[in-house]
């Protein structure tokens, strides 16, 4: 009994070294071929010593416009990130304290939009946005990540609002405050984790958007991940420069992963499951 | 005293409509405008012969020929027989394999936290990144899958390149990328199990296969079927990782819904053709998600 546990025990260590190596493969390998010379990069067998070179990141920092696609996706990220909970905390916020009619139609039209096919926003807005002027401007790639990320807050905060018991701005307003201030002073800070969860995935689905940007930017306001496809197509295959820009894409986000993991955790798990 | 808190609670009522609309109408306005608006848009624009490739084109009202144009489509059937093996595959794998991956991770293991934290990096790095690492990762000259093969003496194959394997080759990426969010919501449901009802069910000697079968699955339903939910909805409208790693090919043999419609708008400017195929697109995902949700609520109750 004991050594079929402890076989058991060692059976499990092995699939979760297998988990982990499947995990880090496709990782590790994007991050060394970017660092990879041509010749290192495309040998059989793959090498795993290798001589670092910048040489990837240099080439498409400066010829290839990386530095401008990267303030691009910085931008756009904070900007709409904090433009979708500065919208969506309050909407969160009654749908959780208040009642009326429609209310589950409200909260499911606010899910919709994760369920539509991009093209039925994307087609209109790109006709719309060359007939006035707004195509390939951060402004508009800031409106469509709002419309993406705030589906996500309110559907975040809602279930955050949720858990702090209504008697709290009950008491504070019978005290005197007003809704706004309750909300302002007393409610904000308790769901604190909240924000900060909501504010990070609001981060993250921002600085991934790959389909808006690339059918509404040609040049100005393309993003890190829109210039991929440069990559992929016009100068034919440059996987070395492509890693490159894929690692800078990658970086913040592994920060995120490895610092703050547990607010995304908890975010999609609050946000989803009640614990 | 207590009818003096009483005035204050129906004050309190009063004023709240007046919140509620302040705190709901910016988002609304917000919704109404990218959401309701772009698809009046999208609906018009269906209803009119526009290339715009052809000067004109846009003017001629064809009321809902592009809609008995698409549906007598092969190319669109194909898509959508594409979108939805894609996703019916997917998100079994999906399920199956997070939920393997949430009791592994629930037992435990030294390490487990830090193999934690790479599964979870899956879902969170660009898609568009994942695609193009497995992409390189495919290459039948010097990527990683042919050269393993290889050595336990599989000749190569070229995965993405051959239209008997490309779209088993696309779920797998779907599947390692995804796989984590069953994983974390299944996770966590099972953190919020009682550890009681395992204690009674050994007392009664059950096996660890009755015990899951009988007592973790069923306390599991309403964490399996709100993953079940989401993946659904994702997998459908999968653009990125297909884009990045096969862009629909060879030929149409990877062409989902998403990238027949981005080919048809945006490489030959059938504009209204695309629009129509988008509006069929939502119906279509609207009908199996409200099925899912009835599912869900019948079973959950509460939420959504």
């Amino acid at each position: 009994m004991r050594n079929k546990k402890k076989l058991i025990r060692i059976l499990l260590y092995l699939v979760l070294g297998i988990v982990f190596l499947v995990y880090i493969t496709p990782i590790w390998y994007i991050v060394s071929t970017s660092f990879k010379l041509e010749r290192d990069a495309y040998t059989i067998p793959p090498k795993i010593f290798f001589i670092p070179t910048l040489i990837n990141y240099i080439d498409a920092f400066s010829g290839r416009g990386m530095g401008q696609n990267f303030i691009n996706s910085l931008i756009v990220s904070v900007v709409s990130s904090l433009a979708s909970l500065l919208l969506g905390t309050p909407a969160a916020y009654a749908l959780s304290r208040f009642k009326f009619k429609h209310k589950e139609n409200l909260f499911f039209w606010f899910l919709s939009t994760r369920m539509a096919p991009p093209m039925l926003a994307g087609l209109p807005v790109y006709i719309i946005s060359k007939n006035i002027g707004l195509y390939d401007s951060r402004t508009l790639l800031v409106i469509m990540n709002v419309l993406i990320n705030l589906s996500w807050v309110v559907w975040m905060m809602r279930s955050f609002f949720d858990d702090i018991p209504a008697e709290i701005d009950e008491a504070c307003m019978v005290d005197g405050c007003s809704r706004f201030s309750a909300l302002i002073r007393v409610i904000l800070p308790l769901s604190a984790p909240g924000l900060v969860a909501s504010t990070i995935f609001c981060l993250i689905l921002s600085w991934n958007e790959y389909f808006f940007a690339m059918i509404l930017t040609s040049f100005n306001a393309q993003t890190l991940p829109a210039s991929i496809s440069s990559y992929l197509t016009i100068y034919g295959l440059l996987w070395g420069q492509m890693a490159a820009a894929g690692t800078v894409i990658a970086i913040p986000i592994m920060v995120f992963v490895f610092f703050a993991q547990k607010h995304i955790i908890r975010g999609l798990t609050m946000g989803a499951v009640k614990s | 005293m207590s009818t003096v808190a009483t005035t204050k609670k129906k004050k309190i009522l009063v004023k709240d409509r007046h919140y509620r609309v302040m705190f709901l109408a910016p988002a609304i306005a917000a919704l109404v405008l990218f959401t309701i608006y772009p698809l009046l848009y999208s609906i018009k624009i269906s209803l009119f012969k526009w290339n715009m490739t052809v000067p004109g084109s846009g003017d001629q009202f064809i009321g809902l020929g592009n809609y008995i144009n698409v549906l007598q489509d092969a190319e669109f059937w194909h898509a959508l027989w594409i979108t939805v093996s894609f996703t019916f595959f997917s998100v079994i794998f999906c399920m199956i394999v997070g939920v393997a991956l949430a009791f592994l991770m629930f037992q435990n293991l030294k390490g487990a936290n830090i193999v934690r934290t790479f599964v979870i990096a899956a879902m969170v790095i660009a898609p568009i990144i994942v695609g193009t690492a497995w992409r390189l990762m495919y290459n039948p000259g010097w990527g990683l899958i042919n050269y393993f093969l290889s050595v336990i003496g599989i000749s190569g194959n070229p995965f993405l390149a051959q239209s008997s394997t490309v779209l088993p080759a696309l779920i797998v990426v779907d599947v390692w990328q995804w796989s984590p969010l069953v994983m974390i919501i299944v996770l966590a449901a099972l953190q919020g199990l009682s550890p009681e009802v395992y204690e009674s069910a050994e007392i009664d000697g059950a096996s660890w296969w009755q015990t899951f079968f009988h007592i973790t699955l069923p306390l599991l339903k309403p964490a399996l079927l709100l993953a079940l939910l989401i993946r659904t909805m994702d997998a459908f409208r999968t653009f990125d990782t297909i884009y990045a790693m096969t862009g629909g090919g060879p030929g149409r043999s990877s062409e989902n819904l998403n990238i027949l419609m981005y080919n048809t708008g945006f490489e030959f400017f059938k504009v209204s053709k695309t629009a129509s195929m988008a509006v069929i697109s939502l119906i279509v995902i609207t009908a199996i998600c409200t099925f899912l949700v009835k599912l869900f609520q019948k079973n959950e109750g509460t939420v959504l």
